[in-house]
């Protein structure tokens, strides 16, 4: 709630002010939505009847949506006036492109960058690229793993091609996901930093760490790599993979979330369990390419670049 | 001393001053003197008072009223500005924390924002205060109004360093301008800015102007008061007081090398910042890229609540500053340590000295012996260094009494007597000054006149500060034996070719801005006591030979700043200078014809710094005087 007029406010002061805006509230309970009613009479509210996740909430504000492409903000987000002109400036000028992610930057110390392109490596682990690196960083626009969906636009055609967000994941590595079926797909996601955000973060569950973002994490990472991991993958990532895993239950084991993440993990398997079949990922021509990012990306999150 | 600065109130018949002191008779007013009071003691503040009640010569509100662009010249602007505008020309982003302003000032300052004459901007206001109801619809209002306007809610008051970073996030101008919420810019600012560009064709990375003060008056105006008229970039002065302050505009490139501003130098953020950018220009080579604008365009908001006016409750700012100085001498490897000074806002760097280095004092004399007496017993009662040598060089004296005394002296506390000549050209007090190094060994020239007398610590003071890579000289704050300022350092233009500064100013007054009592850098200081680094001397060439008498020392720090020295006015090294008694030679037609040659010769060799003035003092100021008296 506090930080709606910030984020409507930036949006009333865009240069390109050629959209509509969808606010979809998840039962937040506290007096938003008839808050924006009444001073954003330009904004679409819809109201959820329960809090049924993240995914779930964005896939409505899509479908209700009927333009070409969606643009997805957080609410705790303020943007720069030119990121809705960017975003979709770089996605018209890019047949190919998915998404394109804008820049974010930390509100509470805009020195600091908060994401600049999304990723995923071999060892398992998703992570914000230039997360504490200076906000002046990561200036080119580049093509990235993944966008993150706080502050993104989508091509609608491609959307429904690929499927909306994954809705059983209720929340979390739901965009790293969409991100890696277009890729499969053979599109590309891109990161615009001249389209700037400011993101709070971390605003809307709560702390860095908690067990809601544990457990949910940590059983849709399993479920990730179900979905997307060819079995030729699986197996030539398999060693990485375990000492990704077991390097994060050592870490989260300290923070006295230990059986969180363990429980998590053993509810990936039983959710891949349930899925079945059908969630095994088509064979891809991206799949060899997409494994030698994954190398690289270790890298990338070890190194920082 | 009570009863003096009452009576100077009391006998003042100047009528604008009473009324001002009646209108100053508030309770506002005198818990501010008081807490000055207990913060400077009985005696300091006394002085103090004195100093501020002192008239000015040319009043500053009156002169503004004349100064000022004319409705006419901002009319001339607009056309000018859209012709520059269409070239694709500057943009400036203007970013302004808001907290809690009150309308009747927030008004004012994004007025004076929108309506400046240069168009080319963006106006980022990011608010930190979203419960202020007031603040929120205005806002709101002139962003509806005006599409440069930008307004960013923040959830949070993140202080006004995370505010302003949040508004520098979206700043996409060549130049981003820095604003306070309460403050107001000359309605030609920006134009002033992008015709000093295009004049200088300098790329600058950083710019900066002259700025006054403002409040409210009693006829609903806007007074003007308490101009700061500043020099061109001078390092020394800003590691004595944050003089750049407003109105401060930088290159959005030079800022997404150096990142935003520092939250943990709170109350000093902006000291920081700009003194990491200067060392971030300093480092890639690009000292030039500092561009002063010589003019009034920035006006500092004075009110009740504003740290302008109550400096004293800000402790904590003052010691962010004295940290963010450290920081600074830590960046450029440079040792020395950094205090507060008893002026709010002014410190006091000192500098260490590293080995004992050679020093050679040189004191040219002619007959004078109780002079030379005088001066070489205070050097020896106040000098506490082993590694110096003195040398007297006698020359013209025909008196048997000063060769009875050269034999006593010769050879004991370091002293040699070396004699030089003149030749058939006649005497030349810069041969005798360089004949005098030519017979010295030490790294480390001092030139003193025999009708000085040092006092304690000047040795060490003068080394710190010329030991440092940057210096080439460094001078002394003289006094005329009875208290009276003699020389502050020397200001070229002043009086026709260059005159001291603050002569005959009350020793214990500070002057305009604390100058006089504010280590900085100058165009020159004066050779009746200074020390020079003997590489830059010889860099230099040591003293102009055609100089016989006059202006020698001046040409020669000139000389010096030409080769990329730095000459450092050090009011921490103080001295007693007799000057009268040297002057006592007769006016002679001889005389006054050499000094008129001597005078083209500078005039000359220094066209280009004459016709430009001197950086280090600044245009609107009147060379007739030397106390930074407003030009009329």
């Amino acid at each position: 709630m506090r930080y709606l007029d910030g984020c409507l406010g930036s949006l009333r002061q865009q240069t390109d002010r050629d959209f509509d805006v969808i606010l979809v509230d998840n039962a937040s309970g506290d007096g938003s939505a008839a808050y924006v009613r009444a001073a954003y009479p330009e904004v679409c509210v819809v109201e959820l009847s329960s809090n049924t996740g993240f995914c779930t909430a964005v896939n409505t504000g899509i479908r209700m949506a009927e333009t070409p492409y969606v643009l997805l903000l957080n609410n705790d987000t303020v943007s720069g006036r030119h990121m809705v002109e960017r975003l979709r400036g770089a996605l018209e000028k890019d047949d190919g492109a998915f998404s394109c992610a804008a820049k974010m930057i930390r509100m509470s110390d805009p020195r600091t960058l908060d994401d600049a392109g999304d990723y995923y490596c071999a060892l398992g682990w998703a992570f914000a690229r230039g997360r504490g690196a200076s906000s002046e960083k990561y200036a080119g626009t580049e093509p990235v793993f993944a966008c993150c969906a706080a502050a993104a636009i989508y091509r609608r055609k491609m959307l429904e091609k690929i499927g909306l967000f994954d809705e059983r994941h209720f929340a979390y590595l739901e965009d790293i996901d969409l991100g890696w079926r277009a890729r499969r797909a053979g599109y590309r996601n891109l990161y615009v930093p001249s389209a700037k955000v400011l993101h709070a973060g971390s605003a809307t569950s709560g702390s860095a760490h908690n067990d809601f973002k544990v457990s949910l994490s940590s059983r849709n990472s399993v479920f990730l790599i179900y979905k997307n991991m060819p079995l030729w993958m699986i197996a030539l990532n398999a060693p990485l993979l375990a000492a990704g895993y077991i390097i994060k239950a050592v870490y989260f084991s300290r923070m006295k979330l230990g059986r969180t993440y363990l429980k998590g993990i053993l509810d990936g398997f039983k959710m891949c369990a349930k899925a079945g079949k059908a969630a095994r990922p088509e064979k891809s021509g991206s799949d060899g390419r997409i494994q030698l990012e994954l190398w690289v990306n270790c890298l990338r999150r070890l190194t920082d670049f | 001393m009570w009863r003096s600065a009452f009576l100077i109130i009391l006998n003042s018949t100047d009528e604008a001053m009473s009324r001002n002191f009646l209108q100053k008779a508030k309770p506002y007013y005198i818990r501010k003197a008081l807490r000055y009071l207990r913060h400077y003691g009985v005696k300091d503040f006394a002085v103090r008072v004195r100093e501020r009640l002192t008239p000015d010569e040319v009043p500053y509100g009156p002169w503004f009223e004349r100064h000022k662009a004319s409705e006419c010249q901002l009319q001339a602007q607009r056309e000018e500005s859209a012709r520059l505008a269409a070239q694709g020309s500057v943009k400036f982003s203007i970013v302004i924390p808001v907290f809690r302003t009150p309308e009747r000032f927030l008004r004012p300052c994004i007025s004076s924002v929108l309506g400046q004459t240069y168009p080319n901007l963006e106006l980022i206001l990011a608010n930190a205060s979203p419960e202020d109801k007031d603040v929120c619809r205005i806002l709101s209002e002139y962003a509806k109004r005006d599409v440069r306007v930008n307004v960013i809610e923040l959830e949070k008051n993140e202080g006004i360093a995370g505010n302003t970073n949040a508004a520098l996030f979206q700043a996409e101008g060549t130049y981003v301008c820095f604003m306070d919420h309460d403050d107001m810019i000359a309605p030609d600012a920006l134009y002033e800015t992008v015709s000093a560009l295009e004049r200088t064709g300098c790329r600058a990375g950083m710019i900066y102007t002259d700025e006054d003060k403002i409040r409210d008056d009693a006829a609903g105006g806007l007074e003007h008061f308490q101009p700061h008229f500043k020099p061109d970039f001078n390092l020394d002065l800003l590691r004595s007081n944050n003089y750049i302050c407003h109105f401060l505009m930088v290159s959005r490139d030079l800022i997404s090398e150096c990142g935003g501003i520092d939250g943990t130098y709170e109350g000093a953020q902006d000291y920081e910042f700009i003194l990491r950018l200067v060392d971030l220009m300093w480092g890639k080579g690009k000292q030039d890229a500092i561009l002063h604008i010589p003019k009034v365009l920035y006006h500092w908001r004075v009110h009740e609540a504003s740290t302008a006016d109550n400096p004293d409750s800000k402790a904590y700012a003052y010691e962010a500053g004295r940290r963010a100085l450290m920081q600074h001498l830590e960046r450029r490897s440079q040792r020395g340590s950094v205090f507060l000074s008893k002026d709010h806002g002014f410190y006091r760097v000192r500098y260490e000295f590293s080995g004992t280095p050679s020093v050679s004092v040189i004191i040219p004399n002619c007959g004078q012996k109780r002079m030379l007496e005088r001066c070489l017993s205070a050097l020896k009662a106040h000098t506490d260094y082993e590694n110096i040598e003195i040398i007297v060089v006698e020359n013209n004296s025909s008196s048997r009494e000063i060769f009875e005394y050269y034999k006593q002296i010769q050879g004991r506390d370091h002293v040699k007597v070396v004699r030089w000549k003149s030749g058939e050209d006649g005497f030349s007090f810069s041969k005798v000054c360089n004949y005098g190094v030519m017979k010295s060994s030490g790294e480390y020239l001092v030139f003193l006149n025999n009708d000085v007398e040092v006092r304690d610590g000047w040795l060490q003071e003068f080394l710190g500060v010329c030991q440092r890579e940057e210096t080439g000289a460094c001078g002394a704050k003289l006094y005329y034996p009875d208290g009276k300022i003699q020389s502050a350092g020397i200001v070229v233009g002043i009086g026709k070719v260059a005159g001291s500064l603050f002569s005959g100013m009350n020793g214990s007054f500070g002057g305009y801005l604390n100058r006089a009592s504010t280590m900085q850098d100058l165009s020159a200081v004066t050779a009746a006591f200074m020390m020079v680094k003997r590489s830059a001397f010889e860099e230099a060439g040591g003293f102009t030979q055609e100089l016989a008498v006059a202006f020698n020392d001046v040409d020669l720090c000139l000389k010096m700043r030409e080769k990329g020295y730095l000459i450092v006015y050090d009011p921490f090294v103080e001295a007693t200078h007799y000057e009268s008694a040297s002057r006592g030679d007769e006016y002679t037609k001889e005389k006054a014809e050499r000094f008129r040659a001597e005078e083209a010769y500078m005039k000359k060799r220094w066209a280009p710094l004459y016709e430009a003035g001197d950086p280090y003092y600044n245009p609107n100021l009147s060379l007739a005087r030397w106390d930074y008296t407003l030009k009329k």
